[in-house]
This record gives C-alpha cells, sequence and structure tokens, in this order.
C-alpha cells in the first residue's frame, strides 16, 4: 500500500509532523477512528527521528517535574504492550527488548553525583516508588562477562524497566499503522503558514492545503514558527547530537547503556554529545573523538572495533530539558508537543495523547507540561 | 579461479592461509595471493552467510574482508603479505576479542 | 612530514603526480597522499615496478606513466604512499591514516584527484565467487602478473571492456566471449559527436586493433546484449544473455563486469559540494570550473574525480588546477597563471575533444542501471536486494536517505560506492522522475574504516 493521496484534503485532525512524535499521535488517533491526515517533508530533512540511538529510557530523567518522571515511567511501562500492538497491525518487529539498563559512572564522585539524583527523584516519585539501584563495580562486571570495564568505572545504577528498540523499525511501523487504520500520509509536503478560517485550520502547503477541525503540531524544530500561527509560544531549539556506529560485532553486551549499545544487528552504537550548534549537522572530529574515548574509557574492548559510520541529529530541546504539551487557549482544538525524547514516550503518544485531542481528556497533571512554565509573555 | 602467469620467482614470504602453510612472492597483497592460491571464497557475509570472493580488487567494495594475524575484517586487497603472516576466511560478524 | 601544506594533494594518479610537479614548481609546500604503495594510480599501477614483457604488452599508453611517475619521484614534495583519507573538511584538516595510526594536517588548499571508480553492475548472481570487475583483473595482471585461468567471460560495455579482453589474451588468458551490452541505439546517436581531429581518428585505430586481437583469438563477441546473468549456487557456473538475437548459456569459471568508470567523489559528497548529473554518462560530478574549483572554498578537484575524461586529460587538469591553487595563494600572479596555463589548456581540450563522442557511444543500458529482477542484490554489503527496495518505495518512501534507514542499503563499510548510484536510479524509475530530482547518499566520516582506538588517540591538529 502506497501513499493514498486523498482526493479529499478535510480530515479530522491534521498532524504536521511525520517523525517519532506525529506518527506515534498519528498511529494512536487513527486506531480511534477519525480521519486523520499526516504532512511531512521530503528526503532531505533534519529528522530527529533518523537520528536518535533508540533507548526506551526512564530513570534519572525529570529531576524537578515529578509529573515528568511519572509520564516517563507510564510510558515505559506500556512500551511492551505497545510493541507487541504494532507487531499485530503491521507485522513489524520493533526489536524491543527490556533487559534493564546501565548509567556507568567513571569515578567515585560521578558515582555519588548519581546516587544524589537519583535519590532526588526517588523522593519526588514518593509514595509511588522510583526502582534502581546502585551496583558496585564488581556487581557491574558480573553481569557483563563479555566486556571488561575499564579501570575508571567504579559502578553504575541500574533499573530493570530500561530497555532498547530499533527506531527505524518504529517509525516504519508507526507509519505502516497508521496507514493501516486509514490514515492518509503526505509527504513532500512542508507546512509554511497555518490558519483559523471557517472554524476550520486551514495548513498550506505548496502543494495544496488541508483543512480539519483539530490540529497536531509535533514538527520537531519546525514546531516553534507554526505554533505560534494559533497562538502557541513553544520555546524549543535545537541541540546536536552526534553518534559513532561500528562495524557489526557477534552480540556481548546484553543491556543498553546511557552511552553505549549494541543494537540487534551488532553493530555498536556510541553516543553522545550536545552542541548548541544551531541548524548545523556536520561532524566534529574532537566530538566523536570525545565520544570513542568514553566508550574506550568504559569498555577498553571497544578500541578494537572499526568506526562504520557517524552521524548528527538534532534533538528538540527545551529550555528545562523537559516535554512542552500546549493546547492552545486561543485557538481550541490546536495542539504542539516540543520534546526530545520521542521514542521512550512513543508508548503514550500512541495512547494518551490522542484521548486528549479527540475526547478532550487532558491528561492529569498536564499543566506541569504547559509552555507556561517558562512564564511567557503571550503577545498574541 | 586465476593462476600466476610464471613461476614464482624473486623475493617470496610464508604465510598461513586457513592453517596451510604456503609460500608466495612478496609483493603479492593477500588478495592476489588467496586468488592465485584458488581459494573458493574468502568471506561469509553477516546478513546471510553468502559466500564472496574480492570483486573490485582497488579498496571500494569491501567484499574481501578476511582476518589476518587475529583481527578480523581487514580489506585484504590492501594489505600485503608478510612472512607469517596468518589469514583466515572472515566468517559472518566478528567477535570482540579480550 | 609536516602539519600543515600550503597544498595536500588526495591521489597520486594522474592527475595527482602532475599537479605536485607544477605545484612544486611554483614553490608551494606540498603533501601527496596516495592509497596506494607506488604512485600511478590505477591507469598506471606500479609501472615503476613493471617488467619490460609486462609494458610491452600492456603498451604504450601504460609505459607513458613511467615517464610521468619519475617526474613525479623528482619533485620535492612530501609524498605518503599508504595513505588512506578518512575525512576531509571544510576547514581543510585532512584525516587519513598512515602505518595504523590516525594523523590530521591541514592545507591552505585542498585538491582532490581520488580519480574514478567502476560503475556497479547489478546483474542477478553478480555478488556470486568468481565475479568480479574487469579492472580487478586489470590489477591482478598489472600488479602481480595473474591472470584468470579456466574459460573467462567479459560483459558491459565501455573503452575498458575491450582493452581488457586483449591484454587478458595477450597474457595467455583463455577468454571466450566478449558480450557487449552497448546498445546498438548509440552507434548512430553518437555520430554527430565524432570529433574531425585527427586524435580521434588514433583512438578508433586502437579500438580496432584490440577487436583484431580479440577476434583472432577465437574469441566471440556478442553485440546489443541484453538480460545478462550469472548462475551459479556457491560460485558462478554459467553466464546466460540474450545476444545477436538468441538466448544462450555458456559455462565460464570467471565472469568479468564493466559498464564504464564514474568519478570516485566520496570526498567531494562528503564536503557537501555542489554536484551535478551528467545524464549521458548516468553519474554524479561535482560542478568546477577549468580550474578545477568547487563550490567550496580551497577545495579543487582534478582528473577523473571531477568526470571521466582519461588519463591524458587528467594529467593535464591536474597542472591547471596546481597554477590555480599557486594564485590563489599568491605565489604567481595572474598574468604568469594565464601565460603557463595557456599551452594546458589548449591540450586539455585536444584530449576532451572525443569524449562527448565517447560518452555517448557507451552510454550505459538503462537495463544493466535499475535491475528488473526483484532478486537482484542491489547493496552487498547489507545484501539488501531490488525488490526490497521496491517494496519499501510502494510504502511511500521517497528518497534514498529515508530508504537507506528503511532497508539499510548504503549501511555497510562500503557505503554506498557500490550500491548509491543504483539506488537513486531505481528511485527515480519508480517514481518517474529524472535522477537529479531523487539526489544522492548522504555521505558522512569516515569515508574510509578507522577504529575506535585510532580515533580516540589521534592527536587533533587544533
Amino acid at each position: 500500500m502506497g501513499n493514498v493521496i486523498s482526493t479529499n484534503p478535510a480530515a479530522d485532525v491534521l498532524v504536521v509532523g511525520g517523525g517519532i512524535v506525529g506518527s506515534a499521535v498519528a498511529f494512536g488517533m487513527a486506531e480511534q477512528g477519525p480521519r486523520v491526515i499526516m504532512l511531512d517533508e521530503g528526503d532531505v530533512a533534519f529528522r530527529a527521528a533518523r537520528g536518535n540511538v533508540g533507548l526506551v529510557w526512564y530513570h534519572g530523567k525529570g529531576k524537578g517535574m515529578p509529573r515528568y518522571q511519572e509520564w516517563c515511567l507510564e510510558s515505559t511501562l506500556k512500551w511492551t504492550k505497545f510493541a507487541e500492538r504494532l507487531h499485530e497491525v503491521t507485522g513489524i518487529d520493533v526489536s524491543y527488548q527490556k533487559p534493564g539498563g546501565l548509567h556507568f559512572c567513571l569515578g567515585e564522585a560521578e558515582f555519588e553525583s548519581r546516587r544524589n539524583l537519583l535519590e532526588t527523584l526517588r523522593k519526588e516519585a514518593a509514595p509511588k516508588p522510583y526502582d534502581f539501584q546502585m551496583l558496585d563495580r564488581k556487581t557491574t562486571q558480573e553481569m557483563l562477562p563479555r566486556m571488561t570495564l575499564g579501570e575508571s568505572v567504579v559502578g553504575a545504577s541500574f533499573c530493570v524497566h530500561e530497555g532498547h528498540v530499533n527506531p527505524l523499525f518504529l517509525l516504519r511501523a508507526l507509519h505502516n499503522g497508521f496507514k493501516k487504520f486509514g490514515g492518509f500520509y503526505h509527504p513532500e509536503h512542508p507546512v509554511f503558514e497555518i490558519r483559523h478560517s471557517g472554524g476550520e485550520y486551514v495548513v498550506e502547503t505548496p502543494k495544496r492545503s488541508f483543512s480539519a477541525k483539530k490540529l497536531v503540531i509535533a514538527a520537531g524544530n519546525g514546531t516553534p514558527r507554526l505554533a505560534k500561527m494559533v497562538g502557541m509560544h513553544i520555546p524549543a531549539f535545537p541541540e546536536k547530537g552526534q553518534v559513532l556506529l561500528t562495524e557489526r560485532v557477534r552480540p556481548c553486551l546484553p543491556f543498553p547503556c546511557n552511552r553505549i549499545r549494541q543494537t540487534g544487528d551488532g553493530n555498536f552504537i556510541l553516543g553522545s554529545s550536545q552542541q548548541d550548534a544551531g541548524y548545523d549537522v556536520k561532524i566534529e572530529t574532537e566530538v566523536i573523538q570525545s565520544i570513542s574515548k568514553h566508550a574506550v574509557k568504559v569498555f577498553p574492548l571497544l578500541a578494537q572495533l572499526r568506526i562504520a559510520r557517524s552521524w548528527a541529529g538534532l534533538r528538540v530541546m527545551t529550555p528545562d530539558a523537559k516535554p512542552i504539551y500546549e493546547s492552545s487557549e486561543s485557538f481550541p482544538g490546536a495542539f504542539a508537543i516540543a520534546l526530545h525524547s520521542g521514542v521512550s514516550l512513543a508508548a503514550v503518544h500512541a495512547t494518551n495523547i490522542p484521548r486528549w485531542v479527540l475526547d478532550e481528556k487532558r491528561p492529569e497533571g498536564f499543566e506541569s507540561f504547559s509552555s507556561r512554565r517558562f512564564n511567557v509573555q503571550k503577545t498574541l | 579461479m586465476f593462476k600466476r602467469r610464471y613461476d614464482v620467482k624473486g623475493p617470496t614470504v610464508t604465510v598461513t592461509i586457513e592453517d596451510k602453510e604456503i609460500t608466495v612472492p612478496a609483493s603479492e597483497t593477500v588478495a592476489a595471493a588467496l586468488l592465485a592460491e584458488g581459494f573458493a571464497y574468502t568471506r561469509t557475509t553477516p546478513v546471510s552467510g553468502a559466500l564472496r570472493t574480492p570483486y573490485c580488487l582497488m579498496g571500494t567494495c569491501f567484499d574481501c574482508l578476511v582476518e589476518i594475524d587475529g583481527i578480523p575484517n581487514q580489506q585484504a586487497c590492501q594489505t600485503r603479505v608478510r612472512d607469517g603472516m596468518r589469514i583466515k576466511i572472515q566468517k559472518g560478524a566478528r567477535d570482540i576479542e579480550s | 612530514m609536516k602539519t600543515r601544506y600550503d597544498l595536500i594533494i588526495i591521489g597520486a594518479g594522474p592527475a595527482g603526480m602532475a599537479a605536485a610537479e607544477t605545484a612544486a614548481d611554483c614553490g608551494l609546500s606540498v603533501l601527496v597522499l596516495g592509497e596506494d604503495r607506488l604512485p600511478g594510480g590505477q591507469v598506471y599501477r606500479d609501472v615503476e615496478q613493471a617488467e619490460p614483457g609486462l609494458i610491452k604488452l600492456l603498451g604504450p599508453d601504460y609505459e607513458e606513466g613511467k615517464t610521468l611517475v619519475g617526474r613525479f619521484r623528482g619533485t620535492s614534495v612530501d609524498y605518503a604512499p599508504e595513505a588512506v583519507v578518512w575525512e576531509v573538511e571544510p576547514d581543510l584538516t585532512v584525516g587519513f591514516l598512515a602505518q595504523g595510526d590516525a594523523r590530521q594536517v591541514r592545507g591552505r588548499r585542498i585538491l582532490i584527484a581520488s580519480g574514478a571508480r567502476e560503475r556497479p553492475v547489478p546483474i542477478p548472481g553478480w555478488t556470486l565467487p568468481g565475479v568480479m570487475a574487469v579492472t580487478a583483473a586489470d590489477i591482478l595482471l598489472k600488479s602481480h602478473g595473474i591472470i584468470p585461468a579456466g574459460d573467462t567471460v567479459l560483459a558491459g560495455s565501455g573503452p575498458l571492456l575491450l582493452q581488457t579482453a586483449s591484454r587478458l589474451i595477450d597474457s595467455g588468458a583463455s577468454v571466450r566471449a566478449v558480450l557487449d551490452t552497448t546498445p546498438f541505439s548509440n552507434h548512430l546517436a553518437s555520430l554527430p559527436y565524432l570529433p574531425k581531429a585527427l586524435f580521434a581518428a588514433d583512438y578508433l585505430r586502437k579500438g580496432l586493433a584490440m577487436k583484431r586481437v580479440i577476434r583472432r583469438s577465437g574469441t566471440m563477441i556478442y553485440r546489443n546484449v541484453k538480460r545478462l546473468e550469472a548462475l551459479g549456487s556457491n560460485f558462478v557456473e554459467s553466464v546466460r544473455f540474450t545476444g545477436n538475437g538468441t538466448t544462450r548459456e555458456m559455462k565460464v569459471n570467471t565472469l568479468l563486469l564493466h559498464n564504464g568508470v564514474v568519478p570516485e567523489n566520496q570526498i567531494t559528497f562528503l564536503l557537501a559540494c555542489a554536484h551535478e548529473w551528467y545524464d549521458v554518462q548516468r553519474y554524479w560530478r561535482p560542478v568546477v570550473d577549468i580550474w578545477g574549483n568547487t563550490s567550496m572554498p580551497g577545495i579543487g578537484v582534478a582528473g577523473d574525480a571531477a568526470g571521466i575524461s582519461g588519463a591524458k586529460a587528467a594529467e593535464v587538469s591536474g597542472h591547471l588546477a596546481a597554477l590555480e591553487a599557486a594564485f590563489a595563494l599568491r605565489v604567481i600572479s595572474e598574468a604568469e597563471k594565464d601565460l603557463k596555463s595557456a599551452p594546458f589548456k589548449k591540450r586539455l581540450s585536444r584530449e576532451r575533444s572525443v569524449r562527448p563522442f565517447l560518452d555517448r557511444l557507451f552510454r550505459p543500458d538503462p537495463d544493466l542501471l535499475v535491475p528488473r529482477d526483484d532478486h537482484t542484490v542491489v547493496c552487498r554489503c547489507e545484501e539488501v536486494t531490488a525488490g526490497q527496495i521496491r517494496k519499501a518505495l510502494e510504502l511511500g518512501t521517497t528518497g534514498p536517505n529515508q530508504l537507506k534507514s528503511q532497508t539499510r542499503c548504503g549501511m555497510g563499510p562500503c557505503q554506498g560506492r557500490m550500491c548509491g548510484l543504483t539506488l537513486s536510479e531505481i528511485i527515480a524509475d519508480y517514481r518517474k522522475v529524472a535522477v537529479p530530482e531523487v539526489g544522492y547518499l548522504r555521505i558522512r566520516p569516515p569515508i574510509k574504516p578507522i577504529t575506535v582506538e585510532q580515533l580516540s588517540t589521534m592527536r587533533l591538529i587544533g
């Protein structure tokens, strides 16, 4: 089934953005029955969806915003069923595995600081449980018989809920499932204008316009520009991350780790980095060298592996690094999403967010995620 | 299926290919030696285990990957033979060696 | 070796060597990075060590390389053989591997003289042991005196097809047939481009001589060949084709494929230089002026890497690019550049005059660019078939980079050198648009493998 170009450009909901976030929300909405049209850019686009490493991760996130860590946990716990549903609908196995995850600490100071962070999160989560363990070096090494730890690894935090997935398969499955549920996907249709007219949202692309009663803007770093047109100020900005990928290796690392994981095909993915570089996606030698150095510090055996390729992606970052989920006050029925954990949150994006958009059932405590938390003056 | 035009003369080295000791011209690349010595295949692919031999011999195709002196996935066409070199067929994906 | 140079030349073939000579003459500090053990590139491979018998066999076109290499050796440039470039950055930093170490150097100008590579020939069974590129046989002959044993067949199109066939016959190989896939319609279409110069007659004479060698040995030549297939289970056992009207199957031990050469443009794509699609010969080439300037400041290209023009043209373009570098670095004046370049410009024009004719005569058969059989492997590294790519296209993917994500085509160690062109052709064919609209794979470093160890211990130039 190819792209069924809808002859009717009117929809119940328009989703602007075909990445991990947009397609998860679109998938979940189309599953409920409404007519959903998803608009996307072309082959050369920034696409955070193609640049991430595939962790489904929870522990360590959300300090200072208990609602966020709760949201992460909810998604993590729903992920297994979500992966099964995707397989059931599309036949695609997104290779989701949940062996638990390790976050390595190099040096005592890092270990203490990690422990403190997780203890704080545990307090913020209370009375709900917060699952993690601080493991000493010996225990950590016992979990990794084939991968000798570097000298400076003093231990790790471990959480049973962590997992990893093939993010490219995930994206493909979401698109596939979306179409199977009757959704219409239009690539090569970048949106340049949105307006409200005659009780509907009218979205303009160079090829044609579309209309719908409801609108979800999940266009990655393109979201701020578009959201402004419908009364929302979304202070998201690009944050560059660079990643290295090694040659294929027979399976030897059974757990995803915070900056290193071995994919189902056997390649090691080595990350990560954060640069404030605007929209520049060039690879920087200093950065990938630093990624290599870190990898070798954790697992000296990685030194022998060949780097097959590198890539740079632009995360969708917000001022406090936590998600923005906004519904417009001045333009009811218009929603905007900006966040950088699209893979981890895909499960709730496919279930909870559609309810919010379609049934107007805002998830509890969602005010925390509003962009108004940045004390932004609305100039609209 | 390849052959050397002339009898081997000039400097030679002794290498081990799949545990068999063979004397080859010192100027040969590992790929050339493998072809001249009649090896039916030089690697099996990590994806399906398909048999491969070198295709381009100029460093472009990466089909000539073999294990040399214990280090896997080396381009045979870019490596010259050396006395005492141990060459093995690359079987599928590599291992991580401790 | 220093860390900074006026001019860094990547490639030690005719373009690179000529550029080195002229750049040194102008007083520039030069570093030449060659991938091979000896200078010469592909066309003059190992000419320095070639025995007289081999030189005679390969002919004057090869022998000329000896003089060029001799002159190169006589220059004062720094030359690093067996240097593998893995990264070139817009700030003119070059990352390369030499003797197992990763190093960085920086130039005030870079000249990319990386030459050409074989166009992939994705026929069914092309990944079978015993199927190789024609240039591979050329390398075995030139460098090692190794020739195919058993029955050999050459298939495809282009000047190198006949040249290699006649060389192999002269060297004692048993060449059973040459299967020429050059479409008959090319002959008519190319006639208007036949230049009147004596030069073209010289070229045609060489072609006829090769055909005579081939025919005299009893080798069959089939023309207008279609539906090429390599058959066999664990190695190639026969080649099937339709030629002169009939479908035949011929037993074979070695099948050599060739469908022209294309620019080795991994570096110019890595640098995001502007490229244009040269439709006559179905390849991408960087947009350059006569001096080899690309769209990126300080980056020049000479030789086949800028567009296939042959060894002589490559040499001349190398001289011109070096003069441009010297002028850009204000070592020579514009007047001096104009004066010195005049004879080269004239020669370049002459050397290139046969190109429009040759390019049209040997325009690749469209059936060899887009595999029709779904089982044909397109990406050799990841074993992605034409059928898998078309399936992803059916699901709505539109471009090569998305297809790479979806199918893994282009994700292997060769980084699209063997599959990138085919991928773009398949997409263009499916979407019924021109290839330029489809685009090409995005190329990122490392363009040759580098270990985590090598990268982590490399001293940064700063």
